[in-house]
């Protein structure tokens, strides 16, 4: 059993998607907490399909992809904001319209590129052992400054979610809040694209806190919940994607989604802590 | 005598598209009373309350809350919406539904002090649900959960508290702690606003009466404006009135809502 564990774990190139894979299980459940409760799912899928323009300038211009995906982020999740504050047409549609829109050119870009296919495989689905130290730093410091915004903006960001008018009544800045939210979700998109990819990205947001948020009744324990499950499934599926030789992004995601369900048949109703 | 106002309206406009929801309200509302705001279903009275509050602009004239604008920071009110918009299956306790009505209080980078809560289990034992704290709020009846949002407006400690009609579709143990909180307040400063479809309860157990129908009707005691003429000023054909034995009156009042519980009946010394 042992070294059935640790025989993956001797080549560098798994420890640094382990690595990987767990900060991103973690930090992804801590905000997704938020997406959950908010119902901002469809906007977060969104928001990750958008950002693809940007991943394909930064390729071939030969700049960091994340450099790329974290301008676009930013600037689709502040469109975005902008857009749902519009009352012209209802705001998943406008949503759909331009996400949609950015995706299918980011794929045109990206086939201006020879080897495109293979490269188009890695940014919708993920390649988690191609994640270098470099990469790790950048995911380590982006995902460590969203939750520490987590942590310093708790309270601003409960009242939000559950109660927006008390936090008007607050005089807070609610849509500062708004869109930084979105900023950080941008962020956290940047973060996952090497491991699960454009297309998974929502499953690491969105499964585990909704599974935490089966079995828990206050927040704090439902992020904490959600965020081993984010870590945990991160290292259950790298381990299922090298012995059954199966891609690395999947088998996360299929290993967050089996989770749930096992928990939604099972669970008893939000009674366990 | 020189009192000070708590709420000073000028001309008060609140407009959507082109109809006024709030028309030219001007009054003046002294620190420290408890009002009761009637009027027909939407006469504007959670209008005239979100314009307080500040969420909904002005088209037209001032809204002073103890002298400032309902924008400024400093201004403190508490107000309890009718929570309809609100997901109730957010996992929250009814302990933390409370606390966040100290988050006004509690700096950026702070934690709640012993301080807050004691606040905040003061303010739940004062509407009767202390021992039901560590609940999820989805675990409440309707009643209980609207205990749980005055005493949030309780532990914000805001000298202005308005609560929407927080009586709509309640039982009545959740009515009568709502009603002896009220009573107890009344040696605080603390000035509320009530809207409510119950004119007898207005008349009862309020100060002063607000009777609102898109313009300001009447306001003033009870004795002032419960009478019938004025009434049928707000409540158009939705009034009717007429004496009975005793010498008192019955009042038929706002056909909008449910079968049960439309007559009112009050008896005026005549």
């Amino acid at each position: 059993m042992l070294t059935w564990l640790l025989e993956p774990l001797a080549y560098p190139f798994m420890q640094r998607g382990m690595l990987a894979a767990v900060m991103v299980g973690v930090v992804c459940a801590v905000l997704g907490s938020f997406v959950v409760l908010r119902g901002m799912g469809f906007l977060g899928d969104a928001l990750a399909h958008a950002i693809l323009p940007g991943v394909s300038i930064a390729y071939l211009l030969e700049l960091p992809l994340s450099l790329g995906a974290l301008i676009m982020g930013v600037a689709t999740a502040l469109g975005i904001g902008y857009l749902t504050k519009q009352g012209r047409l209802r705001e998943d549609t406008s949503i759909s319209i331009i996400f949609s829109g950015l995706f299918a050119l980011g794929i045109v870009m990206l086939s201006f590129v020879g080897s495109y296919t293979v490269d188009l495989t890695h940014f919708l689905f993920g390649n988690v052992l191609g994640v270098s130290e470099g990469d790790l730093w950048l995911t380590a410091g982006l995902s460590l400054a969203v939750l520490a915004l987590v942590l310093v903006l708790y309270r601003q960001f409960l009242v939000l979610s559950f109660d927006p008018t008390l936090a008007v009544t607050f005089k807070w800045p609610v849509d500062l809040l708004r869109y930084l939210l979105l900023i950080m979700i941008a962020i956290v998109i940047v973060v996952s694209l090497q491991t699960v990819g454009v297309a998974l990205m929502l499953s690491m947001l969105v499964t585990p806190a909704a599974t935490a948020y089966l079995v828990t009744r206050r927040l704090p324990s439902m992020m904490g919940l959600a965020a081993a499950i984010g870590g945990l499934c991160g290292v259950v599926g790298l381990y299922l994607s090298y012995y059954l030789n199966v891609p690395s992004g999947p088998a996360i995601v299929l290993t967050c989604t089996v989770v749930f369900v096992l928990t939604f048949l099972f669970s008893p109703r939000r009674t366990l802590i | 005598m020189q009192e000070t106002n708590a709420l000073e309206l000028r001309e008060a406009t609140v407009s959507y598209n082109s109809h006024h929801a709030l028309d030219r309200v001007t009054v003046d509302i002294p620190c420290g009373r408890r009002v009761a705001v009637i009027g027909p279903n939407g006469a504007g009275k959670s209008t005239l309350f979100k314009a307080i509050v500040g969420i909904l602009p002005l088209s037209h004239g001032t809204v002073r809350v103890f002298g400032h604008s309902p924008q400024d920071r400093r201004v403190p009110v508490s107000y309890v919406s009718q929570s309809s918009g609100m997901d109730l299956r957010f996992p929250v306790t009814v302990y933390d539904v409370v606390m966040m009505g100290r988050y006004a209080h509690i700096g950026w980078m702070r934690w709640p002090t012993k301080h807050d809560k004691e606040i905040v289990m003061d303010a739940l034992s004062r509407v009767g649900m202390a021992n039901l704290a560590s609940r999820q709020i989805s675990e409440l009846s309707g009643g209980q959960q609207q205990r749980v949002f005055v005493a949030r407006a309780l532990a914000q400690e805001a000298q202005l508290l308005l609560l929407d009609e927080p009586f709509r579709g309640i039982d009545v143990p959740s009515q009568e702690a709502i009603l002896s909180l009220l009573e107890d307040l009344k040696g605080v400063c603390s000035t509320i606003l009530l809207s409510t479809h119950d004119i007898e309860l207005a008349a009862d157990a309020f100060d002063l009466m607000l009777l609102l129908n898109h313009k300001l009707v009447a306001f003033g005691t009870p004795a002032h404006v419960f009478r019938p003429e004025i009434l049928r000023e707000a409540f158009g054909g939705q009034v009717t009135t007429w004496p009975v034995a005793g010498g008192g009156t019955l009042v038929v009042g706002d056909t909008h809502c449910s079968h049960s519980g439309c007559v009112e009946r009050h008896e005026e010394n005549a």
